[in-house]
């Protein structure tokens, strides 16, 4: 029987990375439909000897190598480059989702960030003494972000502010203190 | 939760990707370095050659009336190939959800000696029974899967605006726990939490929960 935490390890790492399906279905597609193109072609090129000769034009122009078939290749090269690079990343980076494991003793569990930014942004505006519509919060890896448009009139404890947040992310592993930005422009209460 | 090859979805990416920006840095290679540009001018020839006079076949069997040049008859069989590998390697993604979390073990004592099969409907029955107490959270989603040739439930729950999640994971852990006293046997369980869509979509939800326990009722 294998060990729950060796399953446990398996479904936390897969919930909280991207499996990468989408993209490479999105790939897969996208070669598929090139060689039902390229197996299209040459079926028609078979039965058809004039596209054959039109293939073969194709070769010349492109050996010949003008100055419209550079401009070409240049162009699809670098589009070629870029797309290909986009491919490594995709398939090296670790594909984070955004959630992450909160401590428990029967199950693996994890929250989405957001469920995290609503919790810190009640928090924050608790404790800035605004309302939730003046505040708003981004989650990163290690600490969270707080934007807080202040009423007019009133001063916000910047510090108060921080350590509510912090306080509220520590279970989510936000330990570093969270950066608090106060908009110069107020609204009116 | 799904068994997914995640490493072979990597692998693949990482291949075509690295075709693709080897094809590319060589393009434009050929048009931006001297070097490079006269190798494509020197070489070229040779290959429109090599294709000219590529040995023939003869298709006549099929119904071709003259030969044709080997690769292009290679062409359709290799295009036919790649499709349907890609076409098994796109529908061998997402499998591994279960209908049961226990398929047949084997219970035996004194007096009894079955197999027993639960559902993942009743796991779902039991945990929302369980959880029907706890506020600020919608009724959680069950579903099964097999990992590592284990069943595993995977629990999701919505949670109302402002909660703090970690307030919600002991009585989540406690509703979890009847379920395990019910089975007899502790399964593992992926418990996830989200935020609750809008409350405008979620009471026609629960309407139409509701209706389909009253048909179930009648049938």
């Amino acid at each position: 029987m294998t060990s729950q935490a060796s399953v446990y390890r398996r479904i936390v790492r897969r919930e909280t990375h991207s499996s990468r399906a989408g993209a490479a279905i999105t790939v897969a597609v996208v070669i598929m439909l090139l060689a039902v193109a390229a197996g299209g072609a040459a079926v028609y090129a078979i039965v058809h000897p004039p596209l054959w000769a039109g293939i073969q034009a194709g070769f010349r122009e492109l050996a010949g190598f003008r100055s419209t078939v550079r401009y070409a290749l240049l162009a699809a090269g670098i589009v070629a480059g870029l797309l290909g690079i986009l491919l490594v990343i995709l398939a090296v980076a670790p594909g984070r989702r955004p959630r992450r494991r909160v401590d428990s003793s029967r199950a693996a569990v994890a929250v989405d960030d957001k469920v995290i930014a609503r919790t810190l942004a009640k928090k924050g505006a608790e404790a800035a003494g605004v309302s939730r519509a003046q505040l708003s919060v981004v989650v990163a890896r290690r600490r969270a972000a707080v934007h807080v448009t202040p009423t007019a009139g009133v001063s916000i404890d910047r510090s108060a502010v921080e350590d509510a947040v912090l306080c509220a992310g520590a279970s989510y592993g936000l330990t570093r203190r969270p950066r608090v930005v106060i908009a110069e422009k107020a609204v009116v209460g | 939760m799904n068994s997914t090859n995640r490493v072979l979805n990597r692998l693949f990416l990482l291949v075509i990707g690295l075709v693709v920006l080897i094809a590319g840095a060589t393009a434009v290679a050929v048009t931006t370095v001297p070097a490079w540009s006269h190798l494509w001018k020197r070489s070229a020839p040779g290959w429109q050659s090599t294709l000219e006079h590529a040995q023939q076949l003869g298709l006549a069997s099929i119904g071709v009336p003259r030969p044709v040049p080997w690769f292009l008859a290679a062409t359709p069989v290799i295009a036919l190939v790649v499709i349907v590998l890609l076409l098994i390697f796109v529908f061998a993604q997402g499998w591994g959800r279960l209908g049961r979390v226990v398929d047949g073990w084997h219970v035996a004592d004194g007096e009894t000696d079955a197999f027993l099969t639960v559902d993942v409907e009743v796991a779902r029955d039991a945990i929302r029974q369980a959880a029907r107490g706890i506020r600020g959270i919608s009724e959680p989603a069950v579903t099964a899967y097999r990992v590592k040739g284990e069943p595993a439930l995977k629990v999701t729950v919505s949670i109302t605006d402002g909660i703090d999640a970690a307030t919600l994971v002991e009585p989540l852990e406690s509703a979890l726990r009847e379920w395990d006293g019910l089975l007899g046997e502790e399964v593992p369980v992926y418990l996830q939490l989200t935020p609750a869509i809008g409350e405008g979509v979620r009471a026609p939800l629960r309407a139409l929960t509701a209706g389909r326990r009253e048909l179930s009722l009648v049938e």
